[in-house]
């Protein structure tokens, strides 16, 4: 990875751990030193990260509210349209607006937009999909979906400095530690 | 018809105020007042009406390109029209020929070619009413595989080449006074025929004429013959008879006169209420379940050999009761008593007859030997029913032989070679001529034959020529009812096959140098009243004759000592044993004799007793079934030992099939199966039985023995389970327990009135349309069931199909049989059609809105909308829904797809469909009285089951006009509506059936 | 994505061996996909394409000539075509039941077996779905099902169960796509980092969206996992809750009840589980995963077929029992008819295989048998397709006009229909079983013993033990040692 100075520049300190009390117990130092912007990458949700990290509360819930309330909205709006207005026609004798046979559709679309709320949300405060990141550029990284635990500093952190940073980090006593660089 | 009746002089419609000042003036000139009254530029209008115009004239001659009409000039039911209006279909009457009655019908005409055929109301062997044979006439009409060239041994010929023959032939018999000339015709209604054939033997003296039909009322006027000594036929007054004792007589469905007969029997059942006059009461003695034995109040089943001996009883007891017959008729009748039958049912029957003289009727079948028709006539007469109940009248044929011996005699002449030339005009003689006389050998000897036919059919493919022969609603000719109302019949359409009719070939013969049969028929017409053109004319509107060609018979006396001798010759009945059965020959309900046996309608239509399609069996007792170890399905061999003399012994193979009230010993044989030459329909549908028939028992045949051939034969039937399970369903009540309880359906079959959770809709502006049918003046004939298939254009499926369940009828008549003993069942008879529910289930569950409701109560179904879930049919309780499980309208010959009604959507596969209340003449109804600027009313609209029923069961109209007939129906007591504990609020109500049993009899 | 080991504290075996490791799980989950296939499964995946094969043929035919080539008739204008359709959609219940519903009751064992059913759930569902479908008498026409503009301007009618079925199916499909593609989304990138080949890299890599194990990633996917997983509890109940409503609201006796929403759901979870039972038997032998779907799994699926079977069992009796105490002759009859009509050996049928062979499992030996679970499972399968045949024909054959009573026989084209549809089904999951991840492989290696973090911040100067090392007890965290992995969703510790 690493290549001359003038074609690339560090993108973060990327250092390798081999339990997740190592890294739960670096992720806590980590946020006590002050960084903001740095990671940690786990093969698995790591019990007691968000308290290590100091993460706040996801904020999914709200989008997901939101999104089903506007598909029983659509429900409601869409039916009553549909079989009370625009088109309405005598079925069975009944009402052409009656709510009751409505309620199935109802709650299905509801559930379906929540749903799509959930995961699109998900996504979108992942900023996911992406494809190219610096974490990528380690060989080792790969082990990462599979046993082993990572902790990223990056470069554009205000506090980052790369020897300074490193020597934080040599501390920790990670398994590995590695500069990933980046196309300038 | 007034509805579709075209306007009346010149009608101009009339935009605005301006327009309607000059209402003369022809729009397509337009006044500037007119053009300023219509917004856009005169020029632009005046093309779009060109365009129209030009575009109705086109499809107009499109419509005249693809049919031919009649050349002669032939004239509208009520009013000529100026022209034929695209898509308003004009009437015409007419009459068919029944099996020796002549029905007035009027036939409706799309664009020049027949596509309706209804009853004429003035036309009294009609009333209005038709049968079953005469809704299906017009697939006999389109049916495509009729002979369509004449043919010489089989290759086909110009008729220039035929003519040619014709003239030579007339030439040469002219020559020789006809010598060897024998025609064989069918019994005839029709005065040209009968006065060309006068002609004719008058040319000809040496021309020997012969009639045969296999169906024929030889006994009827041989029993008058022995009673009064005159040929006369019964001319019951059905309404008049309050106890009606009908001897092996089906005169509802297949005796001469059914359709006046329902229609009199129905309103001697009618009962406005629980207060009204007791309906009539009917015996029935009868070898097989027939409609009218299934429409008794009480049935008695015995073979037919035995039911002569029964009148004898019943004479006797009469006696007893003061009905004196005379002392030489007295001393002939014997004991009031006959072994295997409960004294009550002569006793009591007695009794009822002798408390109704002049009110009661008794009528004999045809089935019947001579002597029991003349003890009928000495009974009725000694009743006092003569001239009240019933009026014998003379036949327009009174000379007309015994059919059985004529045909005898035909074959000895053609057998022993005198017969060198044989004119067939009608009829089937190869399949339907007594088994025993072998005509078809004799034919072989027969130098030139000519047969006139619809097929070239059995007989038609062994002669010599083939003519074919027109249809009669392709034909001029004139007929004559039974009671004597003369008519003529105009053909709808130009023959399709160039086919000729019997009087043409008379006059072929040397008859008549006339050739048209227009002016054939014209000229007989003249001494019917039709002296003039404009008496011509209205005859041909009213399709009714005014004078009388035949009149009541009177001074008549009784000749009791012939008939006693008669009843003396009666042969003892022998007890029919499991080892010599009696086999009864039965007119076939729908195919008669077997002359509509390619009508494909018939053939799939349900049997109104068996519900077997596309077939016919041997109907055997439920006792002597299991005697004999026969289960339906079984095939079987039956075969007469020599009891007809001849050396060996005739045999059938044929499906047996166990019939409730089928007389125990006795096998009821249905005619006309079987054909091999009639078609692909016919083919392979059902069994020929005429190989039974002979001679000396054309009627019944005793000593018969089955066999079991241990096959089994697939039947095909649209109903498998024949009991109500104890549901309220065809309900029924005796006279008695309705008066107690006139509200009797409603009681049985509840309306939950349980009030919807939601605001029902308001149906309080009409017309709402709305059905009743009368369960106590159905008979069950099934006449509307193919008046549905023919308006609605349901297609036919085939017996396979039907094997499946998957029937397309529309509207079925259920038939049910009520009580505990197999043999002795009584029949209940329920129309089933939609019952356009107000709070419709099958609307409710279809996905796609294919189905809802019309603001005037109709259950629609949007065809082209349907994607064929086919939930509708599941959530339908009554289970009238059909589906087009497979493309049911391939490969329809181009002449059959003429039957099609112009107004109603073929549909295609995968789409539901069901009775629409006849929304198309619904709509053309209305179209009309917009036209004539008036409201609709009662009468205006007619279902096509409504219009075809003869006992006028069915009522259909608005139901918010409190004066309309189904609005004063529905306000019957015995109203009620089917499944009403469904919830449904169907639309369609019945009017429970009255039974009306003899307290005697009872138990 | 629980605290270690907590089934120990709830006084149970741990699921999983102590020899297991996440790596250990990394290389036999996936290395299933990577190595080439055996013999076996080209066996089964070629027989599997066979029999889609025949539902292609018997498709074309069908729409080539109509629905008139099945036995359908009037009055059974339903048969086989939705006794199909609704015996797919209980089977796919399963797969959703067992990720949602299970998961949020913490049953930690089904992390082993959770993307498994979720797998047979989707393509279950596709089964399901082409019934209605095909069934149609116009297919090409289907689309007037859609609430979408159209040239005669109509709308569907949506006091239709027909219609709500489509919704309903329609969403659960949807809603199972996304929560199984979330549940993979971990694991895909596991295959990512494991691939070699630029391929394998280039696809899994597609499919993974660039997936890092960001530990903010984390926070927001646990959460919507959870989500998924409440959203999916009441659709799953619900779904099947709609399909008989097709019947519990029309009027036709035998279908017009109202225990059809539970008992329908009884139904399709224990048919669910049949099935799920059936494949998981198949593929832990195939590819032995015995490791991982320990006997303790199928002895708890065992159980709840045991459960659900009785509850079946009970809404028979249910129905008979209304029906009898009711005072209504049609429905009396339905019900006496399904047992002695023409079908009684349906009805026999459905009995032997729901309620009586599931009785087997009341014994450990059985219920811990291979073989024996095999067959009951299979059965149950069956038993399952003749309860919908039950339902469906024989209340349809005879309702209330007697004259219209009818016979219903299946056709080949029936018969080769639903074959056909199994074909399709196998030939879903062999492709599956090849190239996705069949074990949940994250949530196995977070419940992994030592799989979670102990409370005491390491000291640099202690000895580290070996990440595969198995945990001493009284190694868990205080606040969350007994809590699942949800609780981290819970408000933090202050």
């Amino acid at each position: 990875m690493s290549a001359d100075a003038d074609s690339t520049r560090p993108a973060l300190l990327l250092a390798e751990f081999e339990t997740p009390d190592q890294i739960v117990s670096a992720a806590e130092r980590v946020r006590k030193a002050g960084y903001e912007k740095w990671d940690v990458h786990t093969p698995y949700p790591v019990h007691g990260m968000d308290a290590a990290m100091g993460l706040p509360d996801s904020r999914l819930g709200w989008i997901v509210l939101a999104s089903a309330l506007l598909g029983l909205l659509a429900a409601v709006g869409m039916m009553q349209w549909m079989n009370g207005y625009d088109y309405p026609l005598v079925i069975g004798g009944k009402p052409p607006e009656a709510y009751a046979s409505m309620v199935p559709v109802m709650f299905e679309l509801t559930v379906l937009l929540g749903a799509f709320g959930a995961t699109f949300g998900m996504l979108a405060l992942n900023r996911i999909p992406r494809h190219h990141h610096p974490v990528f550029h380690s060989e080792r990284f790969e082990a990462c979906s599979n046993d082993k635990f990572f902790l990223s500093i990056e470069a554009d952190d205000k506090q980052f400095d790369p020897q300074a940073t490193r020597a934080f980090l040599e501390r920790l006593e990670p398994s590995h530690l590695e500069l990933i660089e980046e196309a300038a | 018809m007034t509805s579709e009746r075209a306007p009346s002089g010149q009608r101009v419609f009339w935009r605005s105020l301006e327009t309607k000042e000059h209402p003369g003036q022809p729009r397509e000139l337009g006044s500037d007042v007119v053009k300023q009254s219509i917004d856009g530029p005169g020029l632009l209008r005046l093309r779009r009406r060109q365009f129209l115009s030009l575009s109705g004239a086109i499809s107009a001659l499109a419509g005249i390109s693809c049919i031919r009409r009649p050349v002669e000039k032939i004239m509208p039911y009520s009013e000529m029209p100026e022209d034929v209006t695209v898509g308003v279909p004009s009437h015409y009457a007419s009459v068919l020929t029944r099996r020796g009655e002549a029905i007035g019908v009027v036939v409706q005409s799309s664009e020049g070619r027949p596509t309706k055929v209804e009853g004429n109301a003035d036309h009294p062997a009609s009333g209005g009413g038709t049968d079953l044979q005469a809704q299906a006439a017009l697939l006999d009409l389109y049916d495509s595989e009729r002979a369509r060239t004449p043919t010489l041994k089989g290759t086909a010929k110009a008729g220039g080449d035929l003519d040619a023959a014709l003239a030579e032939l007339a030439g040469q018999l002219a020559g020789s006074g006809g010598a060897g000339l024998h025609i064989l015709s069918e019994p005839s209604l029709s005065p040209t025929f009968l006065r060309l054939r006068t002609a004719l033997a008058a040319k000809l003296p040496q021309a020997v004429f012969r009639t045969y039909a296999p169906l024929n009322d030889a006994n009827e006027r041989a029993g008058a013959r022995l009673a009064f000594g005159r040929p006369l036929l019964a001319q019951p007054r059905w309404a008049a008879a309050e106890v009606i004792v009908a001897l092996d007589s089906d005169f509802l469905m297949t005796e001469t006169g059914s359709v006046e007969a329902a229609r009199g029997f129905a309103s001697g059942r009618h009962m406005a209420s629980a207060s009204a006059r007791a309906p009539n009461r009917l015996y029935v003695v009868e070898p097989a379940l027939s409609v009218t034995g299934a429409n008794a109040d009480h049935r008695l089943s015995l073979p037919a050999q035995s039911i002569a001996s029964y009148a004898r009883a019943l004479a006797a007891a009469l006696a007893a009761h003061g009905i004196s017959l005379g002392s030489a008729l007295g001393a002939a009748l014997g004991r009031a008593e006959l072994a295997g039958v409960p004294t009550a049912w002569i006793e009591a029957v007695a009794q009822d007859l002798a408390a109704h003289r002049g009110a009661s009727l008794l009528i004999a079948g045809s089935r019947q030997p001579a002597a029991v028709h003349a003890l009928v006539h000495a009974l009725n007469a000694a009743l006092g029913n003569l001239g009240k109940t019933v009026a014998p009248v003379s036949p327009l044929d009174a000379e007309q032989p015994d059919p059985f011996a004529d045909i005898a005699a035909l074959v000895r002449d053609m057998a022993a070679g005198s017969v060198q030339t044989l004119v067939i005009l009608g009829g089937n003689p190869v399949l339907d001529a007594p088994a025993d006389v072998q005509f078809k050998e004799a034919l072989a000897r027969v130098p030139l034959s000519i047969c006139l036919s619809g097929h070239r059919h059995e007989t038609g493919e062994l002669c010599t020529w083939h003519v074919p022969q027109a249809h009669a609603l392709e034909s001029w000719a004139d007929q004559v009812s039974r009671a004597g109302t003369y008519s003529v019949q105009q053909p709808l359409i130009a023959p399709l096959f160039k086919g000729r009719t019997d009087a043409l070939m008379l006059a072929a013969l040397g008859a008549d140098t006339e050739r048209d049969p227009h002016l054939l028929v014209k000229t007989t017409a003249a001494s019917f009243g039709a002296v003039d053109e404009p008496s011509w004319q209205r005859l041909l509107q009213r399709g009714v004759g005014t004078s009388e060609a035949t009149r009541s018979a009177t001074g008549l006396s009784l000749q009791e000592a012939a008939i006693a001798a008669a009843i003396r010759a009666l042969p003892e009945p022998a007890p029919p044993r499991n080892d010599a059965l009696e086999v009864v020959f039965l007119a076939d309900n729908k195919l008669v004799d077997g002359r509509h046996a390619n009508n494909a309608w018939l053939q799939e239509l349900p049997d109104p007793i068996t519900r077997i399609t596309w077939d016919n069996a041997a109907l055997i007792a439920p006792s002597t079934a299991q005697a004999l170890g026969v289960a339906s399905g079984d095939l079987i061999r039956l075969t007469l030992q020599g009891a007809s003399g001849s050396p060996q012994p005739r045999s059938i193979e044929i499906v047996a099939w166990v019939q409730p009230g089928q007389a125990q010993g006795s096998i009821g044989l249905p005619l006309g199966w079987g054909r091999k030459r009639a078609g692909k329909h016919a083919l392979g549908a059902g069994f020929d039985v005429y190989p039974l028939r002979t001679s000396q028992a054309p009627h019944f045949a005793l000593g018969v023995k089955l066999t079991r051939l241990g096959v089994r034969y697939p039947l095909s039937q649209t109903q498998e389970h024949d009991l109500m399970e104890g549901r309220p369903l065809a309900l029924d009540a005796t006279l008695e327990s309705y008066r107690a309880q006139p509200r009797f359906g409603q009681t049985s079959s509840p309306d939950p009135a349980a009030s919807p959770l939601w605001k029902t809709r308001d149906y309080s502006q009409g017309p709402q349309w709305g059905m009743a049918i009368d369960l106590n003046r159905c008979v069950g004939c099934n006449a509307c069931v193919i008046a549905c298939q023919a308006e609605n254009n349901i297609p036919v499926v085939g017996k396979e199909q039907i094997a499946r369940g998957r029937t397309m009828a529309w509207l079925r008549i259920d038939r049910y049989y009520v009580g505990e003993d197999a043999d002795q069942p009584e029949v209940a008879f329920q129309p089933v059609s939609c019952q356009h529910c107000e709070q419709a289930p099958c609307e409710n569950v279809c996905p796609v809105n294919g189905t809802s409701h019309s603001p005037e109560g109709l259950n629609d179904i949007a065809y082209n909308r349907c994607i064929g879930t086919r939930y509708c049919m599941n959530n339908c309780p009554y289970k009238v829904r059909r589906f087009n499980f497979l493309n049911y309208n391939l490969d329809i010959p181009e002449t059959q797809k003429l039957v099609y009604n112009p107004d109603v959507t073929l549909r295609f596969r995968g789409v539901v469909e069901k009775c629409t209340y006849c929304v198309q003449r619904i709509e053309r109804s209305k179209i009309a009285a917009q036209r004539e600027g008036r409201a609709l009313k009662d009468g205006d609209v007619r279902s096509a089951c409504q219009q075809a029923c003869p006992a006028e069961a069915i009522h259909f109209g608005d139901l918010l006009d409190e004066r309309s007939a189904v609005a004063q129906a529905r306000r019957v007591d015995r109203e009620y509506a089917l499944l009403a504990e469904v919830g449904t609020h169907p639309r369609t109500r019945f009017l429970g059936k009255i039974r009306n049993p003899n307290p005697e009899l009872k138990g | 994505m629980t605290a270690d080991h907590p089934i120990s504290e709830i006084g149970e075996a741990p699921l999983l061996p102590a020899h297991i490791t996440p790596a250990r799980v990394s290389e036999q989950v996936t290395s299933v996909t990577e190595r080439p296939a055996r013999l076996g499964w080209w066996l089964y995946f070629g027989s599997s394409l066979l029999l889609f094969g025949v539902l292609g043929a018997s498709v074309s035919y069908l729409f080539w000539e109509g629905i008139g080539v099945w036995g359908n008739n009037s009055p059974v204008a339903w048969a086989w075509d939705i006794t199909n359709f609704v015996w797919w959609i209980g089977i796919g219940h399963a797969g959703t039941l067992i990720s949602a519903i299970l998961f949020l009751f913490r049953q930690r064992w089904r992390t082993s077996i959770n993307r498994f059913a979720e797998a047979m759930t989707l393509f279950a569902v596709i089964c399901a779905l082409l019934f209605p479908l095909i069934h149609v008498g116009r297919p090409w026409h289907i689309y007037y099902t859609l609430p979408i503009p159209n040239q005669m301007g109509v709308w569907p009618n949506f006091k239709s169960p027909l219609l709500w079925d489509v919704f309903a199916v329609g969403t659960y499909f949807t809603v199972s796509l996304l929560f199984w593609y979330v549940g993979l989304l971990p694991d895909l990138a596991t295959a990512r980092d494991r691939a070699r080949s630029l391929f394998r890299k280039r696809v899994y890599g597609f499919a993974a969206l660039g997936w890092r194990g960001s530990h903010r990633h984390w926070r927001h996917y646990e959460r919507a996992y959870l989500i998924l997983a409440a959203l999916s509890t009441p659709l799953v109940l619900s779904v099947h809750s709609v399909v008989s409503f097709d019947f519990a609201t029309s009027v036709i006796p035998g279908w017009h009840t109202t225990i059809f929403p539970p008992y329908f759901v009884a139904g399709a979870v224990f048919s669910g589980f049949a099935m799920v039972m059936t494949l998981m038997l198949i593929a832990r032998q195939v590819f032995d995963l015995e490791e991982l779907i320990t006997l303790q799994h199928l002895e708890l699926m065992n159980k709840i077929l045991l459960v659900t079977g009785s509850m079946v069992g009970f809404a028979y009796a249910t129905e008979f029992f209304v029906a009898m105490s009711s005072d209504n002759p049609y429905e009396r009859y339905a019900f006496i008819n399904r047992a002695t009509g023409p079908y009684w050996w349906a009805y026999c049928i459905m009995v032997t295989c729901n309620v009586l062979s599931p009785q087997l499992f009341w014994f450990r030996r059985l219920r811990t048998s291979v073989p024996v679970m095999f067959a009951v499972s299979i059965l149950v399968n069956v038993g399952m397709w003749f309860e919908r045949f039950v339902i469906i024909v024989t209340s349809l054959h005879r309702d209330y006009l007697p004259s219209a009573w009818g016979y219903f026989r299946p056709t080949l084209v029936d018969i080769g229909c639903f074959v056909g549809s199994l074909g399709l089904f196998f030939t879903l999951f062999a492709l599956f079983l090849r190239w996705v991840p069949q074990v949940a492989m994250f949530e196995v290696k977070a419940i992994l013993p030592g799989a979670q973090p102990g409370h005491r911040p390491q000291h640099p100067d202690e000895p580290r033990p070996a990440p595969s090392a198995v945990p001493q007890p009284g190694r868990q965290h205080p606040e969350h040692g007994d809590l699942p992995a949800e609780a981290v969703l819970e408000p933090k510790e202050a």
